[in-house]
């Protein structure tokens, strides 16, 4: 019998030699993408997949992945895991996850496959394949396992009719867009190396954390079953950073321009995270800055010191965002708080623990800065006015956020930032001078933007009326507004009303 | 610098240009000191609107919940229009006062600072 | 070697145990944490490595170093594999 072949010749006869020279169609043509951003690519040969999984060993990992969380997904809707959670406000971090992330993972499955389409190399294709086919996975697994919420919970029933609509999934939605509107190189830099790479771990890792914590073992099972896809991805990443920069000196400066650029827009997606992490989940393992001081300073400090030698440094404006660190998940929040009327998830002021947690975690700034305005919301709830801001929020011109973020750093944490640029006759608005600087270096692209508030003036999105607006979003009635005394709040309660224990709630359920 | 494009180029023009609001322009206006109101409101007004309008009818609409919101001295107020101090006209249409499509409405209660005085 | 750290985390579980037991026995400097529900985090100065012997004999099966695929939640630092060891390092 032939002895078997080793990892690495395994791996070469999968992506080499597959290729061919087109004969009767020049290759511009067979690959139109491929070089009009400028990237030089001298020998696709040099591509390395670090990890040199064959398709034989794809399928059989992850069918096992899948197996193993399928079982996990039937056993926890038999014992209806859901009424294990710490409580159901837990469920408004999973509507924005599915609202805002799922769609996501379609959006990266689409683009990988494109990728793999227009990429000529053949190790390259492969990756991007199997990329493609990871995120697909995810969004089905992420459908599947929620699916079980969405029969006992609100927000969770049209996630995919929402993220093309509502206002605050156009600042995940317009990343991405951003992205694949790009060329390959430019998408590739933007979601394999700024956001899975730098960003991904704080996205996953403190999330699936907070899940485990508050009870969640469903999307415990599948964050990690596609965690594990993730660090491939990351893998893949930053090995494709190396590879373009390596293949010609002229690639340096436009991947550069694309780390910082991608850096930012990821970064300011994340923003919605860190109001999950710190506010939405009821007990948080960590927070926002905790995980932001892990996974980003002291990760991406060694990740590029590693880049050095290759020319690349730290994306531009990383400074601001850690000085934002320690104000960043109060500022979203308070923006998620004011506007839940119009959003397919419900919060609430903290709790008097969760407040005390957040001035433990955030000796700089809660007890300055936010608690008053939390005890202000707390006392007009009292008197029976909770607030909902009356009017639709100014939103960055390219990160889609409600303008909510203040200028720290230039020392002013109680005044809101606002940076301007004129194009074409108009005025546009940016929250920081990361969305200043991106606006300013394609203009042309973002004067284009779909910008919530203005296409609601505009008559675009179902009449003139809040009513209007929430049907055009698919919004059933129950599903926005105030958490206490919410139908999810109702619910729970009823379903927890004899018992706190979790025995006896299994059998009254 | 221009975008680059592999398929022919941007289409020109503005999403946004003031002819697709319907005869109205957008005002973003913003109470600083005040960050429990929340970002600066936009809002569709007709340019001819008087700014005065604009200071009994608009801007109440989302700041009057607000407990500084009644002791405001609106003599005292001070304006900031796209980065410029203002002395606004009251029967004067906003457009007149300066105000054009996607301005920035800034005004400052200099003896309000917000809830407790800590900016909200 | 660099100074920078890098790390591993592996969901806290047994199929990931065989694993975590060889990146403590061949990294003797390493630094395991369990603070984060559901997780290990493996850390050390420079690289983490392990090799196919170890992991088989812990196992106590011939053990495919890619089924690390399986319970792998993270990483920092480049990849280096092959069908007898798995390395993570910085350069």
């Amino acid at each position: 019998m032939a002895k078997k072949l080793n990892m690495r010749k395994r791996y070469e006869l999968l992506t080499r030699g597959l290729g061919w020279e087109p004969t009767y169609q020049p290759k511009e043509k067979v690959f139109p993408q491929e070089s009009y951003e400028g990237i030089k690519i001298v020998d696709w040969d040099k591509w390395e997949d670090p990890f040199r999984l064959t398709a034989e060993a794809y399928w059989k990992y992850q069918a096992e992945k899948d197996k193993k969380l399928y079982a996990i997904i039937d056993s926890f809707a038999q014992n209806n895991g859901h009424l294990n959670l710490t409580n159901a406000s837990y469920i408004n971090a999973l509507k924005i996850f599915i609202q805002g992330v799922s769609p996501l993972e379609y959006g990266a499955h689409r683009g990988f496959a494109n990728l793999a389409r227009q990429f000529s190399g053949e190790g390259a294709q492969i990756a991007c394949q199997m990329q493609s086919i990871d995120e697909l996975r995810h969004v089905q697994t992420q459908i599947h396992t929620l699916s079980h919420y969405n029969k006992h919970f609100t927000g969770l029933h049209d996630p995919f009719h929402m993220h093309d609509r509502v206002w605050y999934l156009s600042v995940p939605k317009s990343y991405f867009d951003d992205a694949r509107s790009a060329g390959p190189f430019e998408f590739m830099t933007s979601i394999s190396f700024a956001f899975e790479y730098i960003l991904t771990n704080l996205l996953f890792v403190p999330f699936m954390s907070g899940a485990a914590h508050n009870g969640d073992m469903a999307t415990v099972t599948f964050g990690f079953s596609a965690q594990s896809d993730e660090s491939r991805h990351m893998t893949l990443g930053l090995e494709i950073i190396k590879f373009i920069v390596e293949q010609h000196e002229d690639n340096l400066e436009i991947v550069q321009g694309w780390i910082d650029k991608h850096f930012w827009r990821a970064y300011r997606v994340l923003g919605l995270v860190s109001a999950m992490q710190d506010y939405m989940l009821p007990d948080s393992p960590m927070s926002w800055k905790e995980a932001w001081d892990i996974y980003f300073v002291d990760n991406c400090g060694a990740l590029f010191k590693d880049l050095g030698r290759y020319g690349l440094r730290m994306p531009k404006f990383h400074e601001q965002a850690t000085e934002e660190s320690e104000h960043l998940s109060h500022q979203i929040y308070t923006v998620l708080y004011q506007f839940s009327h119009a959003a397919a998830f419900q919060t609430e002021v903290p709790s008097k623990e969760k407040m005390d947690w957040l001035s433990e975690k955030y000796p700089n700034t809660f007890d300055k800065y936010y608690r008053p305005r939390w005890e202000m919301y707390a006392q007009m709830e009292k008197e029976g006015k909770r607030y909902f801001n009356a009017g639709l929020p100014q939103v960055c011109q390219t990160c889609q956020v409600p303008m909510c973020f203040t200028d720290i750093s230039k020392g002013n944490p109680m005044e809101l930032s606002y940076r301007v640029s004129e194009f074409n006759g108009d005025k546009f608005h940016t929250c920081s001078d990361g969305c200043k600087s991106i606006f300013d270096h394609e203009p042309e692209k973002y004067a284009h933007a779909w910008i919530p508030p203005h296409q609601i003036f505009q008559g675009n999105c179902g009449g003139a009326e809040m009513p209007d607006v929430l049907k055009y979003y698919h919004f059933n009635e129950d599903d926005s507004g105030e958490y206490k005394g919410s139908a999810d709040d109702n619910s729970w309660k009823a379903a927890h009303h004899n018992s706190n224990d979790d025995n006896d709630i299994k059998e009254s359920a | 610098m221009a975008t680059k494009t592999n398929f022919g180029t941007y289409p020109v023009g503005n999403k946004d240009a003031i002819e697709n609001f319907h005869g109205n322009q957008l005002v973003y206006i913003a109470w600083d000191d005040h960050l429990s109101v929340g970002p600066a409101n936009v809002f569709p007004l007709p340019p001819e609107m008087p700014f005065g309008a604009l200071i009994s009818e608009v801007i109440p609409s989302i700041t009057s919940f607000h407990p500084d919101f009644e002791k405001i001295d609106w003599d005292k107020v001070q304006w900031n229009l796209d980065g410029k101090t203002i002395t606004p006209v009251a029967d004067q249409s906003i457009a007149d006062n300066g105000v054009s499509h996607k301005s920035l409405l800034r005004f400052k209660t200099p003896d309000l600072k917000g809830y407790q005085s800590t900016g909200n | 070697m660099s100074e920078s750290k890098v790390f591993i985390i592996l969901q806290h579980n047994e199929d990931a145990r065989p694993f975590a037991e060889a990146f403590e026995q061949e990294n003797p400097e390493a630094v395991f944490k369990y603070d984060q529900p559901g997780m290990i985090r493996i850390e050390n100065i420079g690289e983490l490595k392990i090799t196919e012997e170890v992991v088989s004999e812990l196992a106590g099966r011939d053990v495919d170093l890619q089924e690390l695929h399986l319970v792998l939640v993270s990483l920092s630092g480049c990849v280096d594999e092959d069908d007898d060891y798995f390395k993570v390092s910085w350069n």
